[in-house]
């Protein structure tokens, strides 16, 4: 019944708002499944949408080859690169977090479906035509993306977690 | 040029998943993201020496990449990023003492074939 019911908050949750997620701690029956999953939808939004408006806005700002810091306000003051940058800010909190709980050979190949989502949009919204060697490309990430979510999110043992309590489970 | 940039991408990149890993592992698990909760995430973690060796590393490596995307194609910057997949896993094994089964290691040689394939 818990299960249930926290399973049906985190979706609500989800769709209010996608960064201010629910703390599901006490959710000991499903710990790994459901939340990791939320935090690498968010790690691979906003991993493409921020490299994607950082490099549209650092195009339209010009070549950065300058050792003058005023260039590179102006550069952080253009709206593209502004948001570019707070994405990439939310995708390194995403990561870090990520990283908590999973294996590191979990995570990496697990989260290069943002390369099939850049492709994606490419192909999509920007109107660039995928060759078959880059559809081909998709499918093999795809493949080895779904061979590692097959197995055991964390293998790595507990030895650097007994030097300090868990500051972050309790609230 | 190029190829210095190549190092300054797959090494610092490299040591920045390592250290990182470890230490948000240190850190413990991260399940509250309301603001307040990250805030303190974030003043925890300036003063934890793995995230702060890493995340630097992370942005060099990063930044890396963008100077060698300015002037180079993509496909002669993706193949040492296909190749660090299977170079941190084996980093993720060794060090991490992670448990890496054929899955693993053949979800990982996939992603990085798949990912030179979206390089060509």
């Amino acid at each position: 019944m818990q299960l249930v019911e926290s399973g049906r908050g985190f979706l609500h949750q989800e769709i209010s708002s996608s960064l201010i997620l629910p703390a599901l701690s006490e959710d000991r029956s499903r710990p790994l499944r459901v939340k990791t999953g939320t935090v690498i939808v968010l790690l691979v939004v906003s991993n493409v949408l921020g490299n994607f408006s950082l490099s549209r806005g650092l195009h339209e700002v010009g070549r950065l080859v300058s050792f003058s810091p005023w260039r590179y306000i102006q550069a952080f003051l253009h709206p593209m690169v502004a948001i570019g940058v707070l994405l990439l800010m939310v995708w390194l909190i995403s990561q870090l977090s990520l990283l908590s709980r999973v294996d590191l050979s979990y995570v990496l190949p697990v989260t290069s479906v943002s390369y099939v989502l850049t492709a994606l949009m490419g192909e999509f919204l920007l109107h660039e035509r995928v060759s078959t060697l880059h559809w081909l490309g998709i499918g093999v990430i795809c493949l080895g993306v779904g061979l590692v979510a097959r197995t055991m999110p964390r293998t790595a043992p507990d030895t650097y977690r007994a030097t300090k309590p868990c500051c972050e489970v309790a609230q | 040029m190029k190829w210095l940039l190549i190092a300054m991408i797959v090494i610092p990149g490299t040591i920045a998943d390592v250290l990182n890993t470890m230490g948000m592992k240190r850190n413990g698990e991260v399940s509250d993201f309301r603001p307040r909760a990250l805030l303190r995430l974030i003043s925890s973690l300036i003063r934890n020496p793995y995230i702060v060796i890493g995340v630097p590393a992370m942005a060099v490596s990063f930044f890396a990449l963008m100077a060698l995307l300015s002037i180079a194609n993509l496909s002669f910057a993706v193949p040492a990023t296909a190749f660090s997949y299977v170079l941190e896993t084996a980093l993720a094994k060794y060090i991490l003492k992670e448990r890496i089964g054929w899955r693993r290691w053949a979800g990982a040689s996939l992603v990085g074939c798949g990912v030179l394939l979206l390089a060509t």
